[in-house]
């Protein structure tokens, strides 16, 4: 497949602060290639870069095999995580107005109009002012705005943030079916990992304005590759916790997260009652406690953590 | 990126949002009316206005003050309470009374003294807009009674300067009077240098030096008969010496002649000379002491005339004493008279310089008259011509003294109300702050809410999108511009509706205006983080501008600067082309290349601007 964007080695620094630092990532064209990565990871920065928004310090970039340009942009639809619509204007309306933007008028305009407000089923809502929409319908007619030039590549960000699950999941039907049915490379930005897991056939893990890691959904899992326990406690002194549980034989790594205390081995379940032995005679009462095979959460808390903290391996605790 | 759609679309923004839409349409509108109402009417500008009154003097004078004020205002008279002065001052400064005027006790008395009178006005000039009405007008009743009390004060000075021109007629004849007079002086003045020039004092030395040589003459005559004198006087005494012996002898001879007297009486009486014998001799004897007596008489009569003799010398030896005496009294006389002679003299030198004095000072005398002949025909030169001075003075006419230059305003356009001057301010205000309000705020809007995000992922040109912004906001406004036109038109009558290229002038005007102010709002837009900033920087572009267009403060009062920027504004330029339609009724389309040209440098700034919004 030919490569839809290639992106090497982007350097974007603003005052203060480098967001983007020998980024380098190829997108093969169809499917929808999945974004990961923590706020300000540098996600953004690059889509705004692909999209034109913003120009890189140093690096390269191509769409297509080419460099930027303007004609070149016109082939990216872009779908904002927050609904870019005007309220006062119909459903219809917003979409002509987006097409315009790209020099679709007139008949064209309209039938493209009908189309996605159908495929989005938003038919019924086609003269309804945008602000009387629901959250998940707007969504959909944000998708649509983007979509209205029939762009070749399509990129959401975080198009499910905010809505209720049901919502979320008929979305990603419309995201599955926009994919399919207008042929073009969606990239999606997304904190749901179920979420990158369920749409994406690839995914990059952004941290620290790099890609960290990339590959597909199975791929990435079996860099994580072990059995994982995690476990809640109280009071969660979990730093004094992992010298104590990493001299359990058959432990691999200890890794301290937001969301408790991680623990890798290849038969984890098998160590669960010293595990919570250790707790005990530390005087942590387990409130939480999970086993299971690594999910593509766990992949991205693995490496992003491993990568905030590097340093902290010598000693066998990885936060 | 098409322009249609870009206006359609904000078109409908606009109009789909209802409190806007009413706003925009309905606030101009009242605005509008409510100032015409206001402002739309001709009246003196503190008529309605309410001024509290001390009047201490209560006088001819205050009434005079007070009745060129009671026609044009309201005036409560506060003069029956007591300190009424504070009470109206007090008044003013709680707000209760706008201004109070206070006549001072001896307001009149003062005036008619010459002194200027000090009428003190309160004014609470808290209210700007009334309190320079105010003073004003106050200064101008004071303009007013001045002008009254002046013209009475110059008539009585005009028929002062009458009399006193009369007078100085008197005083002309006087001066010529004089000047015969002073001719005459000068005249007998020289008749008597003249007679002082002929006095010939050497005669009068002449005749002193002959008296003085007689009087020499007559020192060595009495010195030669005081010597005669001496000379008979020892003579005399040399006689009276030898009388003095005949007498002693003639004494001796009649003292012998008694004895030889006695002698015989005795020898007689010896004798009876009864007896005949003795009879003859008794007779001798007897005639023998007759011939002794006789001899003695005889010499007794030689005594008495030598004793008369000796008195006769003693007498005239008086009288040479007296000679003598008088001889020396006139030789001191003729001392004396030689001495006299001698001042005589000093006093004919003294005289002679004396004379030649007078004669100088006469000569000063003369010409000091010549002068005074010279300058009373000056005077008469100088009372002539203040005289026609006088008379050319007191033929004006005192009021035109007062007041020498009457303003005759020529009003050109008619009665004209403050409205007519605001309206071609209000149009172009109005639109300013709508177009600054309306293209910050709605691009804030849409830069909020992601759209402007969307269009930029468009890769829309910034300068084609800034350009088609401007003018797609502008065209959304046209309608409010057209309402304006309309109203200005129709309702105030600024310009005649019928005429097309008026009409089309005044809406150009406004479209201009427009386009500026919505590529400033534009601009604004780009910097605020928010509709509230972007309202409030439009507000401070709005309001210097509007404070800097004329409207509320003259250009030629404020500094050259200012002043400058003000008129190079985009809102003024607006104005004065507004102002030359519904003013002037003469059309100037200086403005419009000016308003253009804000328009595309803000667009172009915008577009540059662009940039900015991440």
């Amino acid at each position: 497949m030919a490569a839809v964007v290639e992106a090497e080695n982007l350097v974007k620094i603003f005052p203060g602060k480098v967001t983007l630092y020998n980024f380098s990532l190829n997108i093969e064209e169809g499917g929808i290639f999945g974004l990961l990565g923590p706020n300000g990871a540098g996600k953004s920065t690059f889509i705004r870069i692909l999209t034109g928004l913003e120009s890189a310090d140093s690096g390269k970039i191509n769409l297509y095999g080419k460099p930027l340009s303007k004609e070149s942009a016109k082939k990216i639809g872009v779908a904002p995580q927050e609904n870019c619509v005007y309220p006062l204007l119909t459903c219809v309306e917003n979409l002509l107005y987006f097409g315009s933007l790209y020099g679709v008028t007139g008949k064209k305009a309209m039938d493209n109009a009908v189309r996605l407000l159908n495929e989005l089923g938003l038919a019924d809502k086609k003269n309804t002012r945008a602000g009387f929409l629901s959250g998940g319908m707007k969504r959909r007619l944000n998708l649509a705005c983007a979509l209205m030039h029939e762009p070749k590549l399509l990129i959401l960000d975080e198009p499910t943030t905010g809505l209720d699950p049901t919502t979320r999941r008929n979305m990603w039907g419309v995201v599955n079916k926009i994919s399919k049915e207008n042929k073009a490379t969606v990239i999606l930005t997304t904190h749901y990992m179920e979420e990158a897991e369920a749409l994406c056939y690839r995914i990059a893990f952004v941290n620290n304005g790099q890609v960290v890691a990339e590959g597909s959904t199975e791929e990435l899992k079996k860099m994580a590759g072990k059995q994982i326990a995690r476990m809640v406690s109280v009071p969660g002194d979990y730093e004094s916790l992992g010298p104590l549980l990493k001299k359990i034989p058959g432990i691999e790594s200890i890794t301290v997260t937001e969301a408790g205390i991680v623990v890798e081995s290849d038969e984890v379940s098998s160590k669960v009652s010293e595990i919570t032995r250790i707790f005990t005679k530390k005087g942590e009462k387990i409130v939480e406690l999970s086993v299971s095979k690594p999910s593509l959460e766990d992949v991205f808390l693995k490496i992003t953590g491993a990568q905030l903290k590097k340093e902290a391996v010598k000693g066998g605790l990885k936060k | 990126m098409d322009l249609r759609s870009e206006i359609e679309k904000d078109g409908k923004q606009f109009f789909r949002e209802g409190r806007t839409l009413v706003l925009l349409f309905a606030v101009p509108i009242i605005v509008l009316l409510v100032l015409g109402g206001v402002f739309g009417r001709t009246t003196t500008e503190i008529s309605g206005t309410s001024l509290g009154l001390c009047d201490l003097d209560n006088s001819t004078a205050s009434g005079l003050f007070l009745s060129g004020i009671v026609n044009n205002t309201k005036v409560l008279d506060y003069s029956n309470q007591s300190v009424c002065d504070s009470f109206v001052r007090k008044e003013v400064i709680e707000g209760r009374l706008p201004a109070a005027i206070v006549i001072p006790e001896g307001f009149q008395s003062g005036i008619e003294k010459g002194a200027s009178q000090n009428l003190t006005v309160y004014i609470d000039n808290s209210r700007t807009t009334t309190s320079p009405s105010i003073e004003a007008f106050m200064k101008a009743a004071v303009q007013d009674t001045g002008q009254k009390i002046g013209a009475q004060f110059i008539t009585s000075v005009w028929a002062r300067l009458d009399d006193a021109g009369i007078q100085l007629q008197g005083l002309l004849k006087d001066v010529a009077q004089s000047r015969n007079e002073s001719q005459r002086v000068k005249a007998r003045l020289q008749e008597t240098s003249d007679s002082l020039s002929s006095i010939n004092f050497s005669i009068v030395n002449n005749e002193l030096n002959a008296a003085n040589f007689t009087i020499d003459k007559a020192l060595a005559s009495m010195e030669s008969a005081e010597s005669n004198l001496t000379l008979i006087e020892s003579r005399f005494a040399g006689y009276d010496e030898e009388l003095k012996q005949n007498e002693a002898d003639l004494v001796d001879i009649n003292n012998t002649l008694g004895n030889a007297s006695a002698y015989i009486a005795t020898a007689k009486a010896g004798l009876n000379c009864s007896d005949p014998l003795f009879v003859a001799y008794c007779f001798s004897l007897d005639s023998l002491n007759a011939s002794v007596g006789s001899a003695q008489s005889s010499v007794e009569e030689r005594i008495e005339k030598v004793r008369i003799a000796r008195a006769d010398l003693v007498e005239a030896n008086q009288t040479i004493q007296s000679f003598k005496r008088d001889i020396i009294s006139a030789r001191a006389g003729a001392g004396d008279a030689k001495n006299r002679i001698e001042n005589m003299r000093q006093f004919v030198r003294d005289l002679e310089t004396s004379r030649e004095n007078s004669l100088a000072t006469i000569l000063d005398v003369e010409d000091s008259i010549d002068q005074i002949i010279t300058k009373s025909y000056d005077l008469e030169n100088i009372i002539s011509k203040a005289t026609v001075q006088i008379k050319e003075i007191t033929s004006r006419n005192p009021q035109s003294v007062v007041s020498p230059i009457i303003l005759s305003p020529n009003k050109l356009f008619g009665e004209r109300t403050f409205f007519d001057f605001l309206l071609p301010s209000l149009l172009p205000m109005i639109l300013m702050f709508v177009s600054l309000f309306l293209s910050s705020t709605s691009l804030v809007r849409e830069k909020n809410n992601g759209t402007l995000e969307r269009i930029k992922l468009s890769r829309v040109n910034s300068l084609e999108f800034s350009a088609k912004k401007v003018i797609s906001v502008a065209v959304v406004l046209m309608p409010e511009a057209v309402l304006l036109t309309l109203i200005a038109s129709l309702i105030y009558g600024a310009f005649s509706a019928v005429d097309a290229g008026t009409v089309f002038f005044v809406f150009e005007t406004l479209a201009l205006l427009i386009l500026a102010f919505v590529a400033i709002g534009i601009v604004i837009a780009i910097y605020s983080e928010s509709e509230a900033t972007a309202f409030l920087a439009s507000l401070v572009i709005g309001l210097p501008l509007l404070f800097l267009s004329g409207l509320v403060f003259p250009f030629e009062f404020m500094p050259t600067a200012i002043s400058a920027v003000g008129q190079a504004s985009p809102l003024t330029q607006a104005v004065f082309s507004l102002q030359s339609v519904m003013l002037y009724k003469s059309p100037q389309a200086i403005g419009f290349g000016i308003l253009l040209l804000y328009a595309i440098v803000f667009t172009v700034i915008a577009a540059v601007s662009m940039r900015r919004i991440r």
